[in-house]
Formats: C-alpha cells, structure tokens, sequence
C-alpha cells in the first residue's frame, strides 16, 4: 500500500513544476532502475548466509528435535531426493509444473475478470450496485471455507483448484482496476473531450491507459494471494502439486520435504512477481513520471 | 462577432456555512470579435476560470447563453480549444501521436503533414518521437499548444498557459504566442492575473471584478506588444499598468 500512497502523492505535482531548462530537454531520468549484477545489493546475500547459518546453529543445537526442526543440510537432501526419486509418485518437477500452471490458469482468468469487472463497475452505477456488496462480503472469508463446497460443485479435479485461487484474486484486481480509473486526472478526461473524444473513446485512450499503474499494482499483490491460495486449493483432493507436497509429507513428519515445498513456493512467487515488474517496464515505462 | 457571452448567469454552492451559495456571474455579458486577442484579467476567484470553462462548454451558465459562430456552445468542441495551466499531454504518446490526437480519432489513417508542419511551427521537429517528459515544461506547453492547434480551432481559449513557467521561460512563451497568433489571427481568449501579460498579449484588455464577476473597465493594448523594447521606459504601457492596477484598486 506504501507503493501506492506514495505514487499518489506524487500524481498531483507537476513535473513541469520541477524544471525549467529552457532550450532543449531535461536529462531524462531512467525509468526505474535497470537490473543488473552490479546493483545487486551484496547485504541480501549476507542477509541469505546469515539466515543460512543461524539456521544450521538452531538446527545441530538440537533444542528441538530433528524430525520437527529439519537442518539446511538435511532439507538440501530432501530437496535431492524429491528431486531424483520424486516423492509418492510425483516428481518435483511435475509438482512444480503442476503447481505453476493451476496459479498461472487462475491468475491470467483473475486479470482478465478483474480489470473487465472494475471496468464495468466504474461505467455503470447498476453492475457497481450488485456487485460490490458481494465482493465487500466475500473478501474476508478465507479461500478455506469454500472448498468443501467447491468440491461438491466442481469434484475433485483441475476446476475447483483453478477456481478456489481465482476467487481469492479477483477482488484484488477489481479494486485497483476501480481505483485506477477513479484516479484518472480529469484535466486528460476534459482535454479528450474537447479534442473531440467521444465516451468510448475516453474510455479506451484515456482511462484505460491512466488506469494502468493501478492494474499493475493490483497485479503484483494478486501473484501472492494467487500462490498463498495454492496450498489451499492443492487440500481437495489432489495427488500433485507443491501444496500437496507440503500436505502430504506434513502428514508423514517429513519436514526436510515441507521446508523444500515452502521454498520453492516462496521462490515461483519471487520469480512471478519479477516477471510482472519487467512487463510493467515495458508497458508503462512512464509510470513514474506522472 | 466570434463570440458572444450574453447575460450569464452563475452560481456554485458555497463552502461557507453563513452562505448557502455564491454567485459567480450576474446577468454578464462580453463580446469577443473574430480574430481579436483578448485578456480577461482579474485576481483569483473574480470567476475567470468558471467563465473559460462555460465557453469551452464545460460547465453550463444557470440562465443567459454562450453564443459561439452564430450557434449555442451547449458543450466542448474541437472548434473552440482550451490550453490549461498544466499542458496534460499523454505520457503513454510520444510527442507526435499527442499533437495527432484529436486528429486520430474515429480515423484509421490520417494525413501527418499538418502534424509535422505544427511541431516545426513550435520548433520541436527533432523531438517528435521523444516521451512528453522527457522535454522541459517550456517545450511540453509548445506541444500542448501543437495538439490544440493541429485542429485548427475557430478560437484558442487559454487559462493561464504560462504561469507555471518562470519568468525567462514565460516571456519567451508570450512572444512564440503573439507570432503565432499573428500568423493565424485565430480568435484567442487569454485568462491571466498578471497585468503585465494581458497588457503585452493582448490587443484588448477586460478588467474582471468579483462577487460578482463584472467588467470594471477595458483597456486597448494594441501598442504594446511582449517584443516591445523595455518596459518600463515603455509610455504606453506605463500608462495601461497604471490603469489597469487603478481598476483593480477599485476592488471591495
């Protein structure tokens, strides 16, 4: 939310304001920061090691048993084994895969419903009426509570799993898309306007492109709910998956393999939430100058 | 007669508790002949800015009408432009696809040269395929100017296009204008509290007084031109300054 806040913030000034070279451009500041090994801040990875041997020194001190408290060195070789010899008949790699493509399903369905439905709830007063009541209600209840009844709606297969995370995303998407859109500047509506756009037009050429921040915003929080669903949506009834994984090897005190599945969900999140910030680079490359 | 502001009327809802409203315009009139430049100037909240808008057909006046070419403005039109204080332009269009925006629309292909011809007018050719923000405020309003212009507007309304510049900037701005205007003789309404800049703009000059917005008097600056040599050795437009701020003293 601090992200926001403080682009909002910053929307009302004029970057005009701030400069006054007469002849010939400002210097053009970079959009962001470009990523590149240099930059790396080298405190992360002492921050990675530190946690790393913190984590061995719990571990051997043995203050909890090993079979709760798995050392980095034993998880490592869980990670080895489910990797080589897969575990109950899965794989790593296919839960894995498994795993992406039910969020990747449910999170591209839970953008595409989210910003049509944000949309729609800003342009008409009667879909805003009968949908938000139900998206305020639905909000609190953990994504938990639906699944015995998505089971007995939708069985036990892909749907109800894709479904479950989908739920859980859409509300996020739908309120950045309406913040988006409420926050265009009306000086660009106005403007539009009097150049001779029409409602449509406003709507495609303006407002959408205005909204676009926000969208992004609302993009990057729904990659963590959408993966923070999964475990979740992996409890009905299925036989693969990284939440499965989790569940299943919990259930069998193989806590090297849990601590491997909640890494690798932690890093797909990480990886996913990297790839939606290169494609707001190049989507709206100028976000931080408006 | 390009324009006619005949006996508006205008009142808002008032913020202030002891008056329910306020009462912006009374039974105003002004009337605006073709290609002429004239400068509304008044202090802040004389209603100057409600007036543009109600031209521009933004904002509708509670009784009287705004008569624009012989017919009723009853709302924004690509014939009668508005350039703000803030020059807005698109930061997802590079320079040139801002300038063609209006142009562009409900058009699948359109004729560049006039796009072209106007950004060189406004001396910004080699900037064509640069982000708006990658040019200073002086060159942005320029593109703001282009994009109003492009569409060849029967009048240019303008609501203090130049009062986030600083000073070197802003007469720069206030000559490049006065050429253009020169060159196009479009009709332009020019809003402005700055005394100096109605007087060196404009050829005529309103005086607006508030609660509610009256004309205290008019001034022809047709003398006085922003290339004009030192100002202040300037007789005529010592003479207008002192008037204009002898109209202004009349203020309640």
């Amino acid at each position: 939310m601090a992200e926001t806040m403080g682009r909002w913030g910053t929307r009302r000034e004029w970057p005009t304001r701030t400069r006054s070279a007469v002849n010939g451009p400002s210097s053009v500041p970079v959009a962001g920061r470009p990523w590149s090994w240099r930059r790396f801040p080298i405190r992360y990875v002492g921050v990675l090691v530190g946690s790393l041997i913190a984590w061995q020194v719990v571990a051997v001190s043995h203050v909890f048993p090993s079979f709760a408290f798995p050392s980095p060195a034993s998880t490592w070789d869980s990670f080895l084994q489910t990797l080589h010899h897969g575990y109950q008949g899965s794989t790593l790699l296919a839960d894995l895969m498994v795993s992406l493509e039910r969020v990747s399903i449910a999170y591209v369905g839970a953008v595409v419903i989210g910003v049509t439905l944000g949309f729609a709830m800003t342009q008409s007063r009667a879909v805003f009426t009968v949908i938000d009541p139900y998206l305020q209600f639905l909000r609190p209840i953990p994504p938990l509570a639906y699944i015995p009844l998505f089971v007995v709606w939708f069985g036990i297969g892909e749907m109800p799993k894709v479904l479950l995370i989908l739920v859980s995303t859409v509300p996020v998407i739908v309120i950045n898309t309406i913040n988006g859109v409420r926050s265009t500047p009306n000086y660009r509506v106005e403007l539009a306007r009097n150049l001779g756009a029409n409602r449509r037009q406003i709507l495609t050429r303006v407002v959408f492109p205005s909204a676009l921040p926000d969208i992004f915003t609302g993009m990057k929080v729904a990659i963590g709910v959408a993966w923070s669903t999964l475990v979740a949506a992996e409890l009905i009834a299925a036989s693969r998956g990284l939440g499965w994984l989790i569940e299943q090897a919990g259930t069998e005190l193989q806590t090297g393999i849990v601590v491997t599945g909640i890494i690798l969900i932690g890093i797909m999140g990480y990886l996913m939430d990297l790839a939606i910030r290169v494609l707001e680079r190049v989507v709206i490359p100028w976000r931080d100058f408006v | 007669m390009a324009l006619r502001v005949d006996q508006i009327s205008k009142t808002f809802d008032s913020d202030d508790a002891r008056r329910s409203t306020h009462q912006v315009f009374d039974q105003f009139t002004l009337d605006i002949a073709d290609g002429e430049f004239v400068a509304v100037l008044g202090p802040s909240g004389c209603g100057k800015t409600t007036l543009l808008r109600m031209i521009a057909g933004f904002d509708r006046p509670d009784a009287g009408r705004v008569i624009f070419d012989g017919s009723d403005v009853t709302g924004p039109a690509s014939d009668r432009v508005v350039v703000f204080q803030q020059p807005g332009l698109f930061p997802w269009m590079d320079v040139r696809h801002n300038v063609a925006f209006g142009l562009q629309l409900g058009r699948r292909r359109i004729d560049w040269r006039p796009v072209d011809e106007i950004l060189a007018t406004v001396g910004l050719s080699e900037f064509a395929g640069h982000a708006p923000y990658e040019l200073s405020g002086g060159m942005q309003q320029r593109v703001a100017l282009a994009r109003s212009l492009v569409m060849r507007p029967k009048m240019l309304l303008m609501d203090e296009p130049f009062a986030a510049l600083d000073a070197h900037l802003r007469h720069a701005m206030q000559v490049f204008l006065r050429e253009l205007w020169v060159e196009f003789r479009t009709t332009v309404l020019f809003i402005t509290h700055d005394v100096e800049e109605a007087i060196v703009l404009a050829e005529r000059v309103v005086v607006l007084g508030s609660n509610p917005g009256r004309i205290l008097g008019e001034l022809d600056a047709r003398d006085v031109h922003p290339s004009s040599a030192d100002l202040l050795d300037n007789a005529d437009y010592r003479r207008l300054r002192h008037r204009a701020i002898e109209l202004l003293g009349e203020l309640p």
